[in-house]
């Protein structure tokens, strides 16, 4: 009768700790519920949050690469006007000293000095073969090149009526000093 | 590891793939700004010789 009773009562502790455990098994299941489910929120944040951030790069590179682009443009298209202008454009005091060295090779036996000195404006110019060819024609029937500068002194120089003035006549060490006393002298007239 | 894990590490070496590209344009949209402005000083010098000559 007494182990019955002992049976009995142990059986009901058993009993009791089941349920507790129960109990306990299911709270600590509801709290890995709800971790996991933190974590998959945590997670799909943390994806959204990267996703987010690799459209905004694509769209900012995107934006920088057609800015890249624009500016390339604009620099090939100033390369271009650079390279350009600097093709057309003549220095003024190159021009000028070609004109006192024209000047400066006047008088015979500097022939040759005289077309070397056109074949510098020639070069300067960009004259083409065709373009030469037509100023050595010339040079042959009229003497472009010839003494007294021909053709070419008609063009550049002024023309001089009456007296005429002669190189060695004019004050001065050199060309350049020459010429600067004959404009003064033909200005002062 | 889980797919998830993989997942991420996966986009955040895309994010910072990324960077590194932007970082490259960016250095590249710089160069071409200097570039710009050398070929603006020299224009303006160019054409403050222009209209002293002239």
């Amino acid at each position: 009768m007494e182990l019955e009773m002992r049976e009995r009562d142990l059986n009901e502790q058993i009993e009791d700790e089941r349920e507790v455990t129960t109990v306990k098994l299911d709270a600590l299941q509801a709290e890995h519920s709800r971790v996991l489910g933190e974590k998959a929120v945590e997670e799909a944040r943390v994806v959204n949050k990267l996703l987010e951030e690799i459209e905004r790069g694509k769209a900012r590179e995107e934006e920088i690469m057609k800015e890249n682009l624009t500016l390339k443009k604009k620099i090939d298209e100033a390369v271009k006007r650079m390279v350009r202008d600097e093709g057309e454009v003549i220095d003024k005091m190159c021009v000028k000293n070609i004109i006192l060295d024209w000047y400066g090779k006047l008088g015979r036996g500097k022939e040759k000095e005289q077309k070397m000195v056109m074949e510098i404006l020639m070069n300067m110019l960009g004259f083409s073969e065709e373009e030469r060819e037509v100023v050595e024609e010339a040079d042959k029937e009229k003497g472009v090149l010839g003494i007294g500068g021909g053709m070419l002194r008609s063009v550049i120089a002024p023309p001089i009526g009456g007296e005429v003035v002669r190189e060695e006549d004019l004050e001065g060490e050199n060309v350049r000093e020459k010429f600067a006393n004959f404009l003064m002298n033909e200005t002062s007239k | 590891m889980e797919e998830k894990d993989k997942r991420i590490e996966q986009l955040q070496a895309d994010v910072g793939l990324l960077r590194g590209k932007v970082g490259k344009v960016e250095g590249e949209k710089e160069g071409l700004l200097e570039c710009m402005k050398g070929f603006q000083e020299v224009s303006e010098r160019a054409l403050w010789k222009t209209r002293n000559i002239n």
